[in-house]
């Protein structure tokens, strides 16, 4: 068993006579069959992303208020910091920002007429104490959004400012100068009960809290994708990984058998081909389609 | 394999990562990875041209990696 393994691994990742001098990996029959793999996982993304629930988009999404609560909440505790609670309230008011930035089309913490972001706060009841925004735009993993605000230094200040104590979070469809996009404002705030206590008027009856509460429900809801059964963006790029993954690992073998019988040729070939999926693997890791504000 | 076609591609492959650390546009990334590709299709016909070893094996076997590369790319840009 373990031998007939080690007979595979050689004949598929070794140059030798049994496999005409090149892994057979390598062998044009072998990337034929990566690319078929390849455009079929392209086509299957393709199709199971056109009949998702996301019509604007024609991508997937994997952001939820709640993964997003959780993981900023997991950044403050590994800071020793107090987790923040979820305020309707800044969900509402994070939801308005999300509406007017599609509505009057602008990606910026301020409107084109100066409309800053506290005006939301305000708009919603939320009077405050200290207050703060982080805006983040075509991502689609709740994950990804906070891992991006951490690394900006302003973003990370406001995840780690200690005198927070509540957020809330939209997460908002729309066309945003021309392409469609999902937009994620985060709100964050301390309250200031005492001013809050001194703006209710006598004679005005305050908003019922479980109709904004509905509100936002609605609004968290429609943000949420349930997960399929079998997760096809996640199964396809870690098909797409492992494939990279191979062929990398048997162009390296290659190269290193290939420069010690002294084969200048097929030194250069593979180094060509190494060199491209270097700047591929670069890219990969590097790659972030989504935007932070 | 002559030194200058050596600086042509090593060069262009650190000048593509350097600019994909400096570029914020995710579209224009997507685009600079797609150059790369472009870029190592024609400096590989190139030099098999002048060094007289073009065959419809080697095309093949560029075409397939670059292939390989496009659609890794694909799968990955639209699963990020």
């Amino acid at each position: 068993m373990f031998r007939s393994l080690k007979n595979y691994f050689l004949h598929f990742f070794i140059p030798s006579s049994g496999n005409r001098n090149t892994a057979k990996v390598l062998q044009t029959d072998m990337l034929g069959l990566a690319v078929a793999i390849l455009l079929l996982i392209n086509f299957a993304l393709k199709y199971t992303l056109h009949h998702q629930n996301n019509p604007i988009l024609g991508i997937s999404m994997h952001i939820t208020a709640d993964t997003l609560l959780e993981d900023t909440n997991a950044e403050r505790k590994k800071y020793g910091l107090p987790t923040l609670s979820y305020s309707p309230l800044l969900a509402a008011a994070a939801q308005d920002k999300a509406t007017d930035m599609f509505a009057r089309d602008y990606w910026s913490h301020f409107a084109p007429d100066g409309t800053s972001p506290w005006h939301f706060f305000e708009k919603n009841g939320y009077y405050y104490e200290y207050a703060g925004e982080n805006l983040a735009k075509d991502f689609n993993d709740s994950n990804a959004i906070v891992n991006a605000w951490m690394k900006s230094e302003k973003h990370r200040d406001n995840i780690l400012q200690s005198q927070y104590s509540e957020v809330g979070f939209s997460i908002k469809e729309g066309v945003l100068q021309g392409r469609p996009t999902v937009l994620v404002v985060q709100m964050f705030g301390t309250p200031d009960k005492n001013y809050v206590a001194k703006s209710v008027p006598q004679n005005q009856e305050p908003k019922p809290e479980s109709t904004q509460l509905d509100q936002v429900q609605q609004n968290i809801q429609g943000a949420v994708i349930k997960k399929p059964v079998i997760d096809m963006q996640a199964m396809g790029k870690r098909v797409a990984l492992a494939i990279l993954a191979i062929l990398v690992t048997a162009l390296a073998i290659d190269m290193y058998v290939m420069a010690r019988r002294n084969e200048q040729g097929r030194v250069t070939k593979t180094y060509v081909h190494l060199v491209l999926l270097a700047v591929l693997i670069a890219g990969v890791l590097i790659i972030n389609p989504g935007s932070i504000l | 394999m002559h030194p200058i076609e050596y600086i042509l591609l090593t060069g262009y492959a650190g000048i593509s990562f350097l600019l994909f650390l400096f570029l914020d546009n995710p579209q224009a990334k997507l685009i600079l990875l797609y150059g790369a590709i472009v870029y190592y299709l024609v400096w590989a016909l190139a030099h098999h041209v002048l060094t007289k070893t073009l065959s419809k094996k080697i095309v093949l076997e560029y075409l397939f990696i670059a292939l390989i590369a496009m659609l890794i790319l694909q799968v990955v840009f639209t699963t990020s």
